[in-house]
């Protein structure tokens, strides 16, 4: 329930930088999403704000105050851990209460029953209370870390992959009560992911780690429609953006002797990067489409995902099932939606303005 | 047939436990002495024993060693492993001195105790009288003599409980603590709640095995005191000695060792049964813990 400021924070393993001058800033009761691959930072930054790790250098705040000295214990923040870190000689149900126990909480024993009930049943625990961690599986550890980390009011939750290792049904269906939960709670949240429509699907607002660093930190529509550079472009969306390098000055973009004519561009530009749904695949010859072949294909529902080499490239396209049966080895036609491209310059920065 | 194979460690383990075992407790009936031949007076010996102050005051005292020694060695082993295992520099160095006691034979730790704690030519005394205090008859007065032996036997051996806890805390996940810390407990509920109960099974390994050996106590006490004075410091095992090997008693000291046998199997059984109903109940990472604790020899070989 408190507004974060994340201010230049550096955290060094040895002469690893781990995290380097890292600046965030969110209001409180936002739920903020760190979305990177692994090893991106996404767990140290949690860390550091719940000063499980020492910061190296840099400033936090909550609500304008800075927490740089206040230890672990004095700072009320909630976590689950990626590795769940239950306590393996309680049951779930002395697992839960210890949180609302701590020295100074003084919460009355028919709220703390109450609240112990509420995260049990929306995380479908509620049958496991008495159990120790040792006879529950992965997915039910997992659950009860989290309800850990969400049973008591704090200023900031942080929570480190917390749905990861849950089966794909309670996955979905999570990812909406736990948006719905702290939004009730007002409860600042800070969220780890590697996977972009998990990010999206929850967050208020992505912060895209890469090396350490916030490389763009926005609502997940303007992070996936106007991704900051090339590497923010590739992490989100699946399959990744497909991304053209550019000869110097060239106007049009040419590809198995064939070519299509470029929109206007400005100068510095060196990549073009489009979504694999906005390539259109063709099973026969069309106009002002290049050649390619298929390479692979894979359903999946009422989608199909195909890779394609045209060219030195592979490209990736999205596109109902409905739009064709594909097989290895067929030749195919693609047609680029100029109106959706990305451009990036030469150092891989996006160009702002419109191209179309 | 292929049994047979397991024939050579059979014999071995027989000859030299099962065989003087037997001979013990044959020996333990009669009233042979040293020199001479016994004849067998049934349980004699043993009913002789229930009415021998000497042999009533070393029982006691055997059991007191045990429960202040062993109480007292856990206690400032885990405080040491506790200390060592927050420290952040110099971790390997101070593990090793505090090793140190263990790895000196308990016949120079008793000449070397007996040495600081004479009380006209020893160093303790000399720096009392130096401070203007009164020499304290460390060795020579009952009381004193036994919480003399206390102490240096506990010298010695916290290192081997600090070995054991220390391991133990070792084995220990990290990230509970973490999560204990992130959830607003103290230090001390973090301890209480949680280092504790997740070193048992470390904690009651070390307390058993260091239990068996104290029961057996007998190198310190015989290079300090001999037992004295009058007896007020004496074991079973030394008391045994000195019934069988010097006054030449052979029966009667025989009784003492079977008392003694019967003592530590009793009380070594009873405090398994807890081990077993504490595993039971205890986590499977605990267990995993203790077993992998009593798989590894131990570092070093017991006295």
């Amino acid at each position: 329930m408190s507004s974060v400021k994340l201010e230049a924070l550096t955290k060094k393993y040895g002469d690893n930088l781990a995290i380097s001058n890292l600046n965030l800033e969110c209001q409180q009761g936002e739920f903020i999403v760190l979305l990177g691959r692994p090893g991106a930072g996404k767990s140290t930054t949690l860390k550091l704000i719940a000063n499980i790790e020492e910061l190296s250098s840099g400033n936090i705040y909550f609500n304008d105050q800075l927490i740089n000295n206040i230890p672990t214990e004095n700072r009320n923040v909630a976590m689950a851990f990626e590795s769940y870190a239950l306590y393996p000689h309680w049951t779930v149900r002395k697992n839960l209460e210890f949180p609302l126990k701590a020295p100074g909480r003084n919460i009355p024993a028919a709220e703390q029953e109450a609240r112990i009930r509420r995260v049990a049943e929306l995380l479908e625990i509620a049958h496991l209370l008495d159990r120790k961690p040792s006879q529950l599986s992965g997915g039910q550890r997992q659950r009860v870390s989290l309800g850990r980390a969400l049973v008591r009011p704090a200023s900031v939750t942080l929570l480190d992959e917390p749905i990861a290792h849950l089966d794909a049904r309670l996955r979905h269906s999570l990812r909406g009560e736990l948006k719905q939960y702290q939004r009730e709670q007002n409860a600042t949240t800070f969220y780890t992911t590697p996977d972009y429509v998990e990010a999206t699907a929850i967050a208020d607002k992505i912060a895209v780690l890469i090396d350490g660093q916030v490389r763009q930190f926005a609502t997940p529509e303007v992070v996936y429609d106007e991704p900051a550079d090339i590497e923010v472009a590739t992490i989100v969306g699946d399959p990744k953006m497909n991304i053209l390098p550019l000869a110097p000055g060239a106007t049009r973009l040419e590809i198995n002797e064939a070519w299509l004519q470029l929109p206007p561009l400005p100068p510095e530009a060196g990549y073009i990067g489009i979504r694999p749904v906005n390539i259109q695949i063709f099973e026969n010859a069309h106009p002002y489409a290049i050649r390619g072949t298929v390479y692979v294909t894979e359903p999946m529902g009422y989608e199909q995902v195909i890779r394609v080499e045209a060219g030195e490239q592979l490209l990736n396209i999205k596109t109902l099932l409905t739009t064709g049966t594909f097989s290895i080895g067929q030749t195919v036609w693609l047609q680029p939606d100029w109106t959706t491209i990305h451009v990036f310059d030469r150092s891989g920065q996006r160009l702002k303005g419109g191209f179309h | 047939m292929k049994h047979l194979l397991i024939a050579p460690p059979l014999l071995f383990f027989f000859a030299i436990s099962v065989i003087p075992l037997l001979f013990t407790l044959g020996l333990s009936v009669t009233n042979t002495s040293i020199g001479g031949s016994g004849s067998f007076i049934g349980l004699n010996n043993y009913a002789q024993l229930f009415s021998d102050q000497f042999f009533l005051r070393g029982f006691l005292n055997t059991i007191l060693y045990v429960v202040l020694g062993v109480t007292a060695q856990y206690w400032l082993g885990l405080g040491l492993a506790l200390l060592v295992n927050s420290m952040v520099h110099g971790k390997r160095l101070i593990r090793l001195l505090i090793l140190l006691p263990m790895m000196i034979p308990p016949l120079i730790v008793g000449f070397v105790w007996q040495t600081l704690l004479d009380s006209r030519y020893g160093p303790v005394a000399g720096l009392f009288t130096g401070l203007h205090l009164k020499p304290v008859p460390w060795l020579t007065d009952p009381t004193l003599g036994f919480v003399s032996i206390v102490i240096v036997d506990t010298w010695q051996w916290t290192p081997f409980m600090f070995l054991l806890l220390f391991t133990g805390l070792r084995t220990l996940p990290k990230e509970p603590f973490e999560a204990a810390r992130v959830d607003g407990a103290s230090s001390w509920r973090i301890f209480w709640d949680h280092t504790f109960p997740m070193l048992l099974p470390a904690s009651i390994a070390a307390i058993l095995l260091r239990s068996i050996e104290s029961f057996k106590l007998f190198d310190i006490v015989f290079f300090i005191t001999g037992g004295g004075p009058g007896g007020a410091t004496n074991t079973l095992t030394l008391l045994g000695y000195f019934t069988s090997l010097r006054s030449g008693n052979l029966g009667y000291g025989a009784a003492m060792s079977i008392i003694l046998l019967l003592t530590v199997v009793v009380l070594a059984t009873l405090i398994l049964i807890v081990v077993r109903r504490l595993m039971a109940r205890a986590d499977k990472a605990g267990q995993q813990a203790l077993d992998q604790f009593l798989a590894e020899p131990l570092p070093v070989k017991v006295a």
